[in-house]
């Protein structure tokens, strides 16, 4: 993994952990949880640690997350397991914020 | 099967034995009355070789009980007047069983055997629960788990046993070409006597719970329908824990373990109210970990079915309906969950202790720059897998000291009959004739 990819990730995978982390139900963070599972999966368990990340507002999170993830596919990521996480990601964002 | 169970099967044949008389009517010999199924002289002989081998797994089985709970574990030395009354019993059993029984088969090949005769088939019954019992001393009942106290019932057990088949033996010298025990009166002798000081002391039956049981295994039939089908599930999950999941799967375990809670928890609001608090406790206690978990890696390890039948449980509790639950069956689900707890608090300590999962975490160093020996060192921050054992803690080891510990183990209790069984056999070896007047003779 080069330092770019590496960088990419981290940002990506902090994104993915504060959202999780400031979810407003159970479900909903279990289901950001298991969003982060899977880009852990998709790079076989070599993750840069995640960081703290100071923004709580959950709409800009997902979106910064959404471009994060995006991006990994300029790092060789397979496309359509990117596109299945995104999936998982939205399933998430949706779980939480059902009325 | 338990040490109680496999003892007091013995116990217990034993001391029905003891109660029978007339022993050649009893396996079809010349009485007063014409008996339904005779045998010949022939068959008597065989008969009789037959319970000699029987005799001789529970006499084996005596030698392992007092082996197991004597401090020595060396063969008894050589004959002397001044042993203890303990080594005394064990010296006399070891020489005992150094003759060779009549019946030259091996025990296991007996044990299938159908007998017509009533006292046949509790001879192989006592054969059947010496073969088992031996599994049991070198499983958990021995000194090294067993108390002082624990170890006195099990010397006492053996030595009402040795009495017994010693009165039995006397019995049955009218069986054509029996065996008679070697050595019996010194035996006797000797096991009345740590029988006796048994007594005096006081004896833990405790005991009779402790024994070898088989490995729990996976339900490998298709899967069940409904709650059936999750408790199944985790079930199967429970039991491939025992192979060390990687830090991937283990962190699939811990998301998979917090829905499941979600779900069992929704389900106990109408079923089973008392569970909702403690499902919703460790829903939460799960979710804690998943997160503190986030950087968490290793690759040795397996873990595969675990998550996917972890999973399956999760699935098949957010499909079944409230309905189609019972109390029990919640109740069930929820001592699954404390076992499954208590092994992955176990697992996870040792990942963690034996270094085999790490943390990845941005360290800081002061790296010195070479070019020039007088300048001040640069800092640095770059990326590094470190043991948890190191400065660097997670939140993870109080989480699992404090609350996914296992239960404390439940103060065992004596299981009902214990004491009876043995009461029967001292009362039956009592009120024998034969046993006076083989004491009388012995003194």
């Amino acid at each position: 993994m080069l330092l770019a990819h590496a960088l990419l990730l981290a940002e990506a995978r902090s994104y993915v952990a504060a959202l999780a982390d400031h979810a407003l139900t159970l479900d909903g963070a279990l289901e950001y949880e298991r969003a982060l599972l899977q880009l852990d999966a998709l790079h076989d368990g070599a993750l840069p640690p995640t960081i703290a990340v100071p923004a709580t507002d959950m709409e800009l999170l997902k979106d910064l997350a959404v471009t994060a993830i995006g991006h990994l596919a300029y790092h060789g990521v397979d496309r359509l397991d990117l596109e299945l996480c995104l999936a998982m990601l939205q399933a998430a964002h949706e779980l939480d914020t059902r009325p | 099967m338990t040490y109680g169970e496999n003892a007091g099967t013995i116990r217990d044949e034993l001391t029905e034995l003891l109660r029978q008389h007339r022993v050649l009517q009893r396996i079809g010999g010349p009485a007063a009355h014409p008996l339904p199924n005779p045998s010949t002289e022939a068959e008597r002989a065989e008969m009789g070789r037959t319970i000699d081998r029987y005799r001789h797994a529970a006499l084996t089985w005596c030698r392992m009980a007092l082996d197991a709970a004597t401090p020595s574990k060396e063969p008894p030395g050589p004959n002397t007047r001044h042993r203890p009354p303990l080594e005394d019993l064990r010296h006399w059993v070891y020489r005992t069983l150094r003759t060779p029984p009549a019946e030259t088969r091996p025990v296991l090949e007996l044990l299938d055997l159908q007998h017509d005769f009533e006292l046949l088939s509790r001879w192989q019954s006592i054969g059947r629960a010496a073969a088992l019992g031996e599994h049991d001393f070198t499983t958990n009942v021995n000194l090294g788990t067993i108390t002082p106290d624990q170890a006195l019932a099990v010397v006492g057990d053996a030595a009402d046993i040795v009495r017994g088949l010693v009165v039995l033996d006397h019995r049955y010298k009218n069986i054509p070409g029996w065996r008679r025990l070697p050595w019996r009166e010194h035996l006797n002798s000797a096991a009345e006597d740590v029988a006796g000081l048994v007594r005096e002391q006081g004896t833990d039956l405790t005991v009779d719970v402790l024994g070898w049981r088989p490995a729990p295994a996976a339900i490998t039939s298709p899967p069940l329908p409904g709650m059936a089908g999750a408790l199944q599930a985790q079930h199967n999950a429970l039991v491939d824990l025992a192979r060390f999941p990687h830090a991937l799967n283990l962190r699939r375990i811990l998301l998979a373990q917090a829905k499941a809670s979600q779900a069992a928890g929704r389900l106990a609001m109408t079923v089973s109210p008392e569970l909702v608090e403690r499902l919703g406790d460790r829903a939460n206690v799960y979710r804690t970990l998943v997160s503190q978990s986030r950087n968490l890696g290793g690759i040795i390890g397996h873990g595969g079915v675990a998550v996917a039948e972890t999973h399956n449980a999760t699935s098949r509790l957010e499909r079944v309906s409230a309905h189609n639950v019972s109390c029990d069956q919640l109740h069930a689900l929820q001592r699954l969950f404390t076992l499954t707890d208590a092994r992955l608090a176990t697992t996870m300590e040792r990942g963690l202790a034996e270094k085999l999962y790490f943390v990845s975490e941005v360290v800081t160093e002061l790296v010195p720059d070479p070019t020039a020996a007088d300048a001040l060192p640069d800092l640095r921050r770059r990326t590094a897998w470190l043991p948890v054992t190191s400065p660097t803690q997670t939140g993870i080891l109080p989480l699992l000291r404090e609350r996914l510990r296992p239960p404390p183990p439940r103060v065992p209790e004596v299981p009902p009959g214990a004491q009876e069984s043995r009461l029967a056999l001292e009362a039956a070896i009592a009120h024998r004739p034969e046993l006076r007047r083989l004491g009388a003779h012995s003194r």
